[in-house]
């Protein structure tokens, strides 16, 4: 990943499955030991909770309806010359 | 005949437009661009459809169609790409603030948020985009960028910290959180 201790590393590496709830609580349990004593750890963990928190929060704009209707009247056009 | 595959095809890969339509204004930038990569990504699927095997993922594979046209047309009339420190990592900031980047994402603008993903070489936007923006599983990533999931873990690691450095200095450029004197 980087040159990172291995610690940080391992930690790093997890942090997605942590957000994701996929980590068993030994290994949350090693997670939260190692950020406790890691500033560096902590604060990209709670960097990437803040991005990702804000991302959401920003929302998803759908594709326009006219684009919808071009592309469908586009693939009947196409379609129909095959 | 042609109806047929038509209406196959139709119901396969529209339901994915607002996936497809949201990556491609991320890629290019621009909404008119965007409208045309989407077109031309359906239209090209339509005529590779034969190639789509029934029962698999069709929103990667509509996706792997759509980054490769943007390569092949789209990118080329882009800037040059950014040229970033591979191995910049933001040193936490000593600002007694225990809490530092959950205060300034509560005041940062979402155009800065947009603009700083805009800036990230392409290698790096499309792993944010699809990962962080549309939320698609790493295995489906890695289908849709033909590269390993090892790659996609990586990428994106190292798409973030460039994220968080610019983040970080445009905050602290406008006052929302203490400078700290760092260049990271």
């Amino acid at each position: 990943m980087t040159d990172l201790p291995y610690e940080c590393e391992a930690v790093l590496n997890k942090l997605d499955a942590l957000r994701r709830g996929e980590l068993t609580h030994d290994e949350i349990s090693t997670m939260q030991a190692h950020m406790e004593v890691c500033q560096r750890c902590l604060s990209i963990e709670r960097y990437e909770r803040a991005f990702l928190a804000r991302l959401k929060a920003m929302g998803s704009p759908p594709c326009p309806e006219a684009l919808r209707t071009r592309v469908s009247a586009a693939l009947a056009r196409s379609a129909h010359e095959a | 005949m042609a109806d047929t595959v038509a209406a196959q095809f139709e119901a396969e890969a529209l339901p994915h437009l607002d996936t497809l339509y949201r990556v491609a204004l991320r890629l290019t930038n621009e909404p008119a661009a965007a409208d045309d990569l989407v077109q031309d990504t359906m239209l090209r699927a339509l005529k590779a459809w034969k190639s789509f095997q029934t029962g698999s993922n069709a929103r990667a594979w509509l996706v792997t169609i759509l980054r490769n046209q943007f390569i092949s047309g789209w990118r080329s009339r882009k800037r040059a790409p950014t040229q970033v420190d591979m191995d910049a990592i933001p040193e936490p900031p000593d600002t007694g603030d225990p809490d530092p980047e959950g205060r300034f994402f509560s005041e940062i603008i979402d155009e800065e948020v947009i603009r700083a993903i805009n800036d990230l070489p392409d290698e790096f936007r499309e792993v944010v985009v699809l990962s962080d923006l549309e939320e698609l599983p790493y295995a489906e990533i890695a289908m849709a960028l033909d590269i390993p999931v090892g790659t996609v873990k990586s990428r994106l690691f190292r798409a973030r910290r460039i994220l968080q450095g610019r983040l970080r200095r445009y905050a602290e450029e406008t006052g929302i959180i203490p400078s700290t004197g760092e260049d990271a």
